[in-house]
């Protein structure tokens, strides 16, 4: 009779007699711990990388104009460092998690951005994390805006940065938006190079 | 007589051994090992659920911030660990186990339109600050590690203050959010 341990259920020989059995005991031990350690490692290996993404924006994105108050998507990113698996497939301009594969994500994001002329002190000029959800009708509407504050009277080159909070699945997706209200005047967004545009996804939990 | 693995100091027979101790030793092998792995099943249900809790607010709120310093939250969005209990105090998220803790806040309000006019957001004794100016839209984040080395004795708050004297008293939160996740044990 085969006797098992207290919490893994791992098998091993009541007596000599049945320890006899050509090692069998010794196989089915071997495999049920073997079984268990994949599971760990495969788990491990994708909760304690702590999924973490970092991109950086793909070259300027130019002739942003005030656009009636309205923001503008922050688009093509170059995926600069990743932990753990490959959670954001796509990168053109929304960030959707993969299946299953969503959660509470700390998302960090900095713009650079240049005006071609001054931004006045009545203007906003800020960023923006939209969130969108899919809706039953197959259409994406923003579930809510999050801003960082705005640049004001800035000059030739600007910072915004924002640090926030942000659940995702993969029907409820983010994108980084840019808002400048100064008429008369057009933004690029700054991309590569050291001190360009970048943004990092980092999970902290995943999916319930 | 049984010898041991190097590292992991496991039970292994030796071909010395009497072939009617063997069931003995595999029994001793299956529970060692059956304690270790138990013991990395509980750290990766610790890693995967981590000390983690978000609160907000629901909806806007207008407040007299003269008279207003705590951002009293509403709404837990998240608690993994038993970190928030809005009856008890609506303005705290209680750091319960020692360990290196990132924390974090975000405001957004409508500011008081005042030239001169600051809005801060602190946590845990860290601030951010920003001017409304003529705006008046002023959104905040504050970021910060802390660490903790006594076992529930820190929370973190967020606090709202302003700076200027000239402007109105009243100003609507939109948004904000107070978020704590531990990164790793001391």
């Amino acid at each position: 009779m085969t006797l098992y341990s207290r919490y893994r259920q791992y098998p091993y020989p009541r007596d000599a007699k049945e320890a006899g059995n050509g090692g069998l005991h010794s196989q089915l031990l071997a495999k049920a711990v073997a079984r268990d350690l994949d599971e760990v490692d495969a788990e491990w290996a994708t909760e304690n990388a702590r999924p973490t993404l970092m991109v950086t924006k793909s070259g300027d994105q130019g002739g942003i104009g005030s656009g009636l108050g309205g923001s503008t998507s922050i688009d093509n990113w170059t995926r600069e460092k990743e932990v753990g698996p490959t959670i954001f497939t796509s990168l053109s301009g929304s960030f959707r998690p993969a299946l299953g594969q969503g959660g509470w994500f700390h998302v960090n994001a900095t713009v650079r951005s240049k005006a071609s002329g001054t931004i006045t002190a009545d203007a906003l000029h800020r960023i923006g994390i939209r969130v969108l959800q899919l809706n039953t009708t197959g259409f994406y509407e923003t579930v809510n805006q999050r801003w960082s504050q705005s640049f004001q009277s800035g000059t030739a080159d600007m910072y915004n940065q924002l640090d926030l909070m942000v659940y995702l699945t993969n029907s409820r997706i983010m994108r980084l938006e840019l808002q400048h209200t100064n008429t008369g005047s057009t933004v690029t967004v700054v991309g590569s190079g050291t001190g360009g545009t970048r943004l990092s996804l980092m999970r902290i939990l995943g999916e319930s | 007589m049984t010898d041991k693995t190097t590292t992991q100091n496991l039970t292994r027979t030796t071909p010395t051994d009497d072939p009617k101790q063997v069931a003995g030793y595999l029994g001793t092998l299956a529970r060692e090992v059956d304690q270790r792995v138990r013991s990395h099943f509980y750290d990766l249900g610790r890693s995967q659920r981590r000390p983690f809790a978000l609160i907000s607010l629901a909806s806007p709120l207008t407040v007299d911030w003269t008279s207003y310093s705590y951002v009293q939250y509403d709404t837990v969005e998240e608690d993994t660990a038993g970190l928030v209990d809005l009856s008890v105090s609506a303005s705290r998220i209680f750091l319960k186990e020692t360990g290196y803790w990132m924390v974090g806040g975000y405001l957004q309000t409508t500011g008081v339109s005042a030239a001169n006019a600051d809005i801060w957001m602190g946590v845990s004794g860290s601030y951010n600050s920003v001017r409304d100016g003529l705006i008046g839209m002023a959104p905040v984040t504050v970021v910060r590690t802390t660490r903790v080395t006594t076992p529930n004795s820190s929370y973190i708050t967020g606090q709202m203050l302003n700076s200027g004297s000239s402007g109105s008293n009243f100003t609507t939160i939109q948004a904000s959010q107070l978020w704590a996740y531990k990164v790793r044990d001391l």
